[in-house]
């Protein structure tokens, strides 16, 4: 087991060395250039944009870039190109932004989603189960900004509601309690859009899931030892129809970074999804690169926790063991 | 069972507690709800965040804004565009001429010079003083060779010339004394090292160091009631700073262009500075608007502590500069409002000191959100988050409307164009773009593209500048004259309808960047009326970054569609003149044309505003007639307020927020005020 898992670390720290130059490759190799210049003011010149170029050591081979970057990433030295502000306080302050966000939404798609797809599957071909199957299928197919846009020119363009930002402007002199609630507030419209799609696409799992293990002998076993009903669905069958989304907890660390860009964006919301956008946007190397290294890192992991996961919840599973 | 409650219990609980929080928020129809201060607050939206709140290296509007409210600069613009004193209670201009003495001997030449003076009656007036100046030297610099990177520079030795004090700027001296003393073209005062001859020929030195060489001075006296928000006062030694700053090479500054002629800055006293240029350069008036710096707190001494408080390693410390300092996220000016804190991608917030020098500030609290998108900031607006929004050109009718909002229309500081490739053969004969541009209905694409929020241009400058005459008249929309100029310059229709020539059909490539809708509708309106006299254009868009690289900045297109923002300055050295049609210069198209260049030089060596006014509307009747772009429209600047903004007025009530004739809606920011304030202040 410990073993396995020191191979299995260290192929993916090999893995990782690889993926971020690529991406590096890719992000210099890609056309474009920093936007440190305004291209639409005639007031600079060509000498100015070669000497920011230098500086920059955006002239470098691209293998040398990447001995720079890994050197600045360690020692902290890495800078922003848009504001020379170092790059792993920037990211962690986003992250911080984004940690709620991700945790709510998280926890409404994972609370929501199990009622409704158990329901729908023990009331199969019921009023409920086709009502919740269009219902997830339109919200899989209705794009998130769409959605996004008519809720909030419902909230804020009827009936006057703030819904953009993290809080009410101009609320820092008010009470703790009205300022918890406003951030409370501020964090239901984009946390409930974003669980959205994912309630859709979880409770559908869980339904197809549910039915699947209701099939099964030990659950018709169960029925004929004479145990209720309750105790045959939630004890015996749940239970079992649990194990994939087991793996499934790993899965969401990736979400952490850019799980949300399209919501941060229209709710003005300073996440990590939108400093990323952001800095594809004006080309800011340091930063995408960076952001680019941590996603990867996180899949890595996640992919990784998962086995364990999946390990140590199904006993059929033994992780390096030959056969 | 306890499962199957907890899985519907916790779901409706968490919705439930989620949907109350709405309760405690303050809404549009209650602003105050949880603070009082809101009505003595201006909050405004940006698309994009600042980069860096240092007036010397920003290049982006959102910084430029918070650092105009900051900082001040020594002038700065009125209402109606004219330079005003600001720090400076007022300035002079004069000027230092050098003359080289013939044969390199200044002592005998003084009676010869003195007497030239004096028989010209305008140089007798202004010639305040002529003496022998110091032998000297300087520098030559010649284009690098073939495989060096850097240019070469030759020292040479100058002779003694004649220092010449005149009290005011003549940019025509030479001219007037070679009526008196007749060709002064050859300088005899230069020396050049023996090894050097073969290179820094006769030719060369006459060209660089001529005999009469201008040296313009500015002088400003500074008022003595200028503090920086730290309290410590502003003095001569800040002006002298902000140029060594703006010049230095480690702080990679955009302004360098407008600064580099300066050949001296020097204090006269705390509250005096005089500049010296190297040469005619009218323009360096207006770049005095620049806001000036606080020497205390950049010195080399405060980088210093600043590197070793930040333990900056050995290696940064070397290229440790202006960019690099905290200063720029919390920057000390000395403005009507000081800086209070900046949260990334979120706001920046000012504060009116109250104690400023010339401007009073009703709304003594000033935030700057970044909200990136515009639906997000309309929607701010009518929920009390915002007080001022830029509408897109179709909302402009539907604000203007509403009783909630007031609406201002200003003339726009730029123009959209469309750019010919006139180093293309099929592009060098001006009738050819002339029709092209008779062929498009541009008031048809004011009307419907910008829904009316627009004007003509006809030429290079901004239209609420003086430079712009408004008597040039744009190209008339008339496709049967189109094709009529098309023949005339050797078009005929073929079989197939297409106009050609020598067998060549004129066919051509239109492109744009992407994202710009306003353009890429331009694009398809020029493509169909082209196709209607006869000419074949295909449309392409590219990404911005790509579109610039591979296309404008190497010149490889035939033709684009574009716009600029223009300054208030009569400049145009760097879109028009024939000099700046290299890589990613700015004169793309390779337009060239010498009398354009000549009047472009007239107008940076000319100092008196009704000449250069002159020669502006001489260089807007050529640039038209040869039409190297087809000059489309004007973009109207509009601003919806909210209905509580008001323009405070001298002698009379406040009102409705006025639309400065200058175009820029912050024009008189400083007197705006909030109806509420308003009546607590009455009352």
């Amino acid at each position: 087991m410990l073993g396995w898992a020191f191979k299995n670390l260290l192929s993916r720290l090999a893995l990782l060395v690889v993926i971020s130059f690529i991406s590096l490759a890719a992000v210099h190799l890609a056309p474009g250039e920093p936007s440190e210049v305004d291209p639409s003011n005639p007031r600079i010149k060509a000498e100015d944009v070669a000497k920011i170029r230098e500086a920059f050591h955006l002239d470098e081979p691209v293998y040398k870039q990447y001995f720079f970057w890994i050197r600045d990433l360690a020692t902290g030295e890495l800078r922003s190109f848009k504001d020379q502000q170092p790059v792993l306080p920037k990211i962690w302050d986003r992250f911080k932004n984004s940690l709620p966000l991700f945790l709510l939404a998280t926890l409404l798609v994972w609370t929501l989603s199990f009622p409704t797809g158990i329901h729908a599957a023990l009331r199969r071909g019921s009023r409920f189960d086709r009502a919740t199957t269009i219902g997830a299928y339109m919200m899989i197919s209705i794009p998130g900004f769409f959605l996004a846009y008519v809720l909030v020119i419902l909230i804020a363009g009827k009936l006057g509601y703030p819904v953009v930002g993290m809080s009410t402007f101009g609320l820092e002199n008010a009470g703790g309690m009205t300022r918890f609630m406003d951030r409370v507030w501020h964090l239901t419209v984009p946390a409930l859009l974003s669980a959205i799609g994912g309630v859709a696409v979880l409770s559908r799992y869980v339904r197809a899931e549910m039915i699947d293990v209701s099939g099964t002998d030990y659950v018709r076993t169960a029925r004929a030892k004479g145990l209720t009903e309750d105790v045959v669905i939630y004890r015996h069958a749940l239970r079992n129809a649990l194990l994939p989304f087991v793996t499934m907890f790993g899965l969401l660390l990736p979400g952490l970074i850019g799980g949300s860009v399209i919501f941060e964006q229209i709710f003005a919301w300073p996440g990590l999804g939108r400093l990323g956008f952001d800095a594809i946007l004006s080309r800011d190397f340091p930063v995408i690169i960076t952001i680019n290294f941590f996603a990867a890192v996180l899949t890595l992991a996640g992919t990784f926790i998962s086995d364990l996961l999946y390990a140590f919840a199904d006993p059929r599973i033994r992780l390096g063991g030959g056969s | 069972m306890m499962i199957r409650r907890l899985l519907i219990f916790v779901p409706i609980a968490c919705l439930l507690f989620l949907l109350q929080s709405c309760l405690w928020v303050p809404n549009y129809r209650d602003q105050d709800r949880g603070d009082t201060g809101r009505s003595l607050s201006f909050v405004e939206a940006s698309i994009g965040d600042a980069k860096l709140l240092n007036p010397i290296l920003n290049a982006d509007s959102a910084s430029s804004r918070i650092v105009g409210l900051v900082f001040d600069g020594l002038l700065e613009l009125d209402d109606k565009l004219e330079l005003v004193p600001r720090i400076a209670t007022g300035w002079s201009l004069s000027e230092t001429i050098w003359v080289a003495a013939p044969g390199a001997d200044a002592q005998a030449f003084v009676p010869t010079l003195r007497s030239a003076i004096d028989k010209d009656p305008v140089l007798r007036d202004r010639v305040t003083g002529v003496t022998v100046g110091e032998a000297s030297t300087a520098a030559i610099t010649l284009p690098p060779v073939e495989d060096e990177k850097s240019p070469r520079t030759f020292e040479v030795g100058l002779a003694p010339r004649l220092k010449v004090e005149l009290n005011q700027v003549t940019p025509d001296f030479e001219s007037r004394l070679a009526d008196q003393l007749g060709d002064i073209s050859v300088n005899d005062s230069v020396t050049p090292n023996s090894e050097d001859l073969e290179v820094v020929t006769a030719d060369v030195v006459s060209q660089q160091l001529p005999v009469v060489e201008h040296n313009p001075v500015l002088e400003f006296t500074l008022r003595d009631d200028v503090k920086f928000h730290d309290g410590h006062a502003l003095d001569s030694g800040d002006v002298v700073f902000t140029w060594q700053a703006i010049m230095d090479p480690r702080n990679l500054s955009p302004r360098t262009s407008d600064f580099e002629p300066i050949k001296n800055v020097e204090t006269l006293g705390p509250h005096g500075v005089r500049v010296t240029y190297k040469r005619l350069f009218s323009p360096a008036v207006l770049a005095w608007t620049m806001p000036l710096l606080p020497e205390h707190l950049l010195n080399d001494s405060a980088l210093k502590a600043e590197m070793d408080r930040r333990e900056i390693d050995a290696e940064a410390r070397e290229s440790f500069g202006l960019r690099q300092v905290e200063f720029n996220r919390s920057p000390v000016g000395t403005g009507p409002y000081r800086f209070v804190e900046w949260q990334s991608d979120e706001l920046i917030k000012l504060k009116a000191t109250g104690e400023h020098f010339a401007d009073q500030p009703d709304l003594i609290n000033y935030t700057y959100r970044i909200l990136p998108d515009s639906l997000t900031q309309e929607l701010e607006l009518t929920s009390g988050g915002i007080d001022i929004y830029t509408p897109q050109p179709y909302q402009v009718e539907r604000f203007k409307s509403d009783p909630r909002f007031q609406t201002l229309s200003l003339p726009g500081d730029g123009y959209s164009y469309i750019a010919y490739n006139i180093r293309l053969e099929k592009f060098k004969d001006p009738r050819v773009r002339r029709a092209l541009s008779m062929a498009i209905d541009t008031d048809s694409v004011i009307r419907y593209v910008l829904y009316g929020e627009g004007e003509r241009a006809t030429g290079p400058f901004a239209l609420s500048t003086r430079w712009h005459d408004p008597s040039v008249k744009p190209e008339p929309y008339d496709p049967a004259a189109a094709i009529a100029l098309l023949e005339e310059a050797g078009y005929e229709k073929n079989a197939d309808g297409f106009l050609t020539r020598d067998g060549q059909p004129l066919e051509f490539t239109l492109i744009t960047n992407q994202g710009n809708r306003v353009r890429e509708a331009i694009m398809s309106i020029a493509q169909d009326a082209w196709k209607k006299i006869g000419v074949k254009v295909t449309t392409q868009k590219f990404e911005w970054a790509v579109f610039l690289e591979d296309f404008v900045n190497p010149g490889k297109f035939d033709a684009l569609v574009l716009g600029w923002k223009l300054g208030s300055s009569p400049d145009l050295y760097q879109l028009w003149h024939s000099s700046q049609t290299g890589f990613g210069q700015l004169n793309f198209t390779g337009y060239s044309n010498p009398d354009v260049d000549a009047l472009i030089e007239e107008i940076r060596s000319e100092y008196d505003e009704e000449r250069q006014q002159q020669l502006t509307y001489r260089l807007h009747a050529l640039i038209a007639a040869d039409q190297p772009y087809t000059f489309l429209y004007a973009p109207q600047k509009n601003a919806v307020l909210a209905e509580q903004v008001r323009e405070r007025r001298e002698g009379e009530a406040a009102g409705a927020v006025r639309e400065s004739p200058s175009g820029q809606v912050y024009q008189n920011f400083s007197r705006w005020t909030k109806n509420a304030s308003l009546s607590a202040g009455e009352g």
